[in-house]
Order: C-alpha cells, then sequence, then structure tokens
C-alpha cells in the first residue's frame, strides 16, 4: 500500500518548480534535430555519382530479393536515377544480408529485417530508444550474430554491409542496430554507417520507436 | 493518456508543452538530482519530440516519452563523458544563490539522490507523471509488481528519513 502523506509530501515539495525554456525555443532546437537527420543535398550527389558504381556491381534494383525502399536523388546536372536506400536478401545457411546506403525509412528497414525472421529494432541514433531496457541472460555471440561483409568493420564502397545470423539471437533479445552518420565529420551528415550493435529484452514498449 | 490533437501541429505541441514541461522537469530533477540538468535534459526532450511530433503524439503516454528520452540523453550523455554528470555533494546544488529561492527543499533531494537510480525513476513516473504500476512497469521494462516494491521501498526510506523529520 502506497504511503499517501509521504507521496504528497514529495509532490508538493516539487509544486514550484517550473520548466523556464520559452517553446519558440524548442521549435528552433527540434527543427535543427531534423536537418540533422537529413542528407544534405551534397551528399546526394555523391550518393548519386556513387548509383551508377553500384548498380554495375549488382547492387542495384535487378539484385534486391527482399523489401526495398528507393530513394530518389536529382541533381540538375545529371539524370535521375533511383537508388536502393538499403537492401535485405535472404541468403545461404539462414544468413540475412543487410545494405544500407542511406538512413532513409528506418522504420521500413526494421519491417523488412522482422519479416525476415531477424528479430530487430532499427534507430537512427547510438541513443538508447526510449522503452528499451538491455538484455542481460543468455548467451551473447554478438561477434557471431553480426558480421560486416568488410572484413575490417568499415562499411564497404557499397554501404554498410551486415551479415546476420537470427537464429543465433538469444530468445527473449531484441537485436539493436544503432546507426549514425559515418564519412563525415561530427556534427555533419555523411553516409549510414553502423555504430552500435546490441540487445534489448523484449517489449511492447521497445517496438515504439 | 493520449494527448489528443487541438488543430495543427504546432499547436498541439505549444499545448501539449504548456501542459506537460513542469511535471516532465520535476520526474527528470528527481531522477538526475540537478534543476539545471534536468531542464537542459528536458528541453531536448521536447525538441526531439517537435522533429519526430508525428509519431510522439502517437504515443500511449507522450509525457513518459519526454521523461524517458531526457534521461536516455543523460545516459549517453555521460557514457561519452565516462561518468555521470551527477552533482555528488549538496554544495552542488548551488544554482540559485539564495536558498530561500530553491524551488524544493536540498534536503530531500539529497535523501532522493541517495536512492537507487530505479527507485528515482519509479518515483519519477509514479508520482509526478501519475502513471500507474502498470504503464510505469512497461516503460522501465520491469514487471508491475517490481514497481510496486520499488516504490515501497523509496517511500519508507524518504518517509524515514525526511517525512518523520519534519
Amino acid at each position: 500500500m502506497l504511503d499517501e502523506y509521504a507521496i504528497s509530501a514529495i509532490r508538493q515539495s516539487f509544486a514550484s518548480v517550473q520548466m523556464r525554456t520559452p517553446v519558440d525555443a524548442l521549435f528552433s532546437r527540434g527543427n535543427a534535430v531534423r536537418q540533422r537527420r537529413r542528407i544534405p543535398a551534397a551528399s546526394l550527389a555523391t550518393l548519386v555519382a556513387c548509383g551508377g558504381v553500384l548498380i554495375g556491381l549488382g547492387y542495384g534494383p535487378s539484385g534486391a530479393t527482399h523489401d526495398r525502399k528507393p530513394s530518389t536523388a536529382t541533381a540538375s546536372s545529371l539524370p535521375k536515377i533511383t537508388l536502393q536506400a538499403w537492401t535485405v536478401k535472404r541468403a545461404a545457411g539462414g544468413i540475412v544480408s543487410v545494405t544500407i546506403r542511406e538512413m532513409t525509412d528506418i522504420p521500413g528497414l526494421q519491417a523488412a529485417l522482422q519479416a525476415d525472421g531477424v528479430p530487430a529494432i532499427v534507430t537512427d541514433s547510438l541513443a538508447i530508444p526510449p522503452g528499451c531496457t538491455s538484455f542481460e541472460a543468455g548467451q551473447y555471440k554478438m561477434g557471431e550474430v553480426v558480421t560486416t561483409a568488410n572484413p575490417s568493420g568499415l562499411p564497404s564502397e557499397g554501404g554498410v554491409e551486415l551479415l546476420i545470423r537470427p537464429a543465433l539471437v538469444p530468445q527473449g533479445a531484441l537485436l539493436w542496430l544503432g546507426l549514425a552518420q559515418t564519412g563525415a565529420p561530427q556534427g555533419s551528415q555523411g553516409p549510414a554507417g553502423p555504430t552500435a550493435t546490441g540487445y534489448f529484452t523484449k517489449a511492447p514498449s521497445c517496438f515504439d520507436n | 493518456m493520449r494527448y489528443e490533437s487541438v488543430s495543427g501541429p504546432r499547436e498541439e505541441f505549444v499545448s501539449f508543452y504548456e501542459a506537460a514541461k513542469d511535471d516532465c522537469l520535476r520526474a527528470v530533477i528527481v531522477s538526475v538530482g540537478d534543476v539545471d540538468i534536468a531542464e537542459d535534459l528536458v528541453a531536448e526532450a521536447f525538441a526531439r519530440a517537435w522533429a519526430t511530433w508525428n509519431r510522439v503524439v502517437r504515443h500511449p503516454v507522450p509525457r513518459a516519452w519526454i521523461v524517458r528520452t531526457a534521461l536516455n540523453v543523460h545516459i549517453s550523455s555521460w557514457r561519452r563523458h565516462g561518468r555521470p554528470i551527477v552533482p555528488n555533494r549538496p554544495s552542488d546544488l548551488a544554482y540559485r544563490e539564495d536558498p530561500a529561492t530553491e524551488p524544493f527543499d536540498p534536503a530531500l533531494m539529497d535523501r532522493l539522490r541517495k536512492l537507487p537510480a530505479r527507485q528515482r525513476e519509479v518515483i519519477a513516473l509514479r508520482v509526478f507523471l501519475d502513471l500507474d504500476t502498470a504503464q510505469t512497469g512497461e516503460i522501465l521494462g520491469i514487471s508491475p509488481g517490481t514497481v510496486t516494491a520499488h516504490l515501497a521501498r523509496a517511500v519508507a526510506a524518504l518517509r524515514t528519513d525526511y517525512v518523520e523529520s519534519k
């Protein structure tokens, strides 16, 4: 049973605490957050230039075998080219291959991974998503669950290429892929890169993100 | 409580901010132990909420989203800095030059800071956001029974250390 007197005393003690930040400051700060998440035109132009290489290497639309979300990039002096923002493919041995070129439609990427049997949550930042808590039981085997196509662990020329073995994800865990910008100074925009992997405990609250 | 739409998103957000900001701030103060840090964290959380307002407005408890986000920003921040940004001594609470103008009793804040982090989070969500045990448990990723146990222990400690000394 709760001690209503004690709770009331705590509540009253903080009754005069007030937030002083004007709402207008939040709008400008929030808009800056949005801008940080956008890929600027310069980066898109770079991606467009890389597009021909990707398509030539077989990473274009014809190479995709599962859910994919196209992103259209245009530059005034270039023809319109449609790139795959990311591709999820099923490979031999129960491996799911993921290539991420652009941080677009992250919820769609998460849904595609889940459709391919990967209990994944994907975020566009390094921050732990609200409602998620660390998974603290079982065999982690993260080095076997997620590997990079590039043995160095860095993004390949074609983007971030991950090989995921969903069968090795511990029971009751969600695999977290936290994506941030790479290839650009901190605070500016750049191509997508994997920056964090981990496990969260499966919970409805963790899927709200 | 799901936040109801009033008109445009900007007006919606302003109404939400006005209604929720003080409770969110109080909840975060309890968790992090410092008014100025808490205000900055809550402002950052509201800014992120505005940046993804179409998602946050559909959250079952948007105020809880704000508090959880503010605490996550805090955790990320001290991970980057390698240590928690929480004042260790009462003298660090010198954000007000005149103690008489402090918005709450510093003695209570000292008692709260002695509680384990999880108990402070439960206090924040149950007492200041008025969430029930199920909602609190879902947000913190623990069972309702554990929420009740944490709250009971926290209130017992505060009653012994603080309320009965008043």
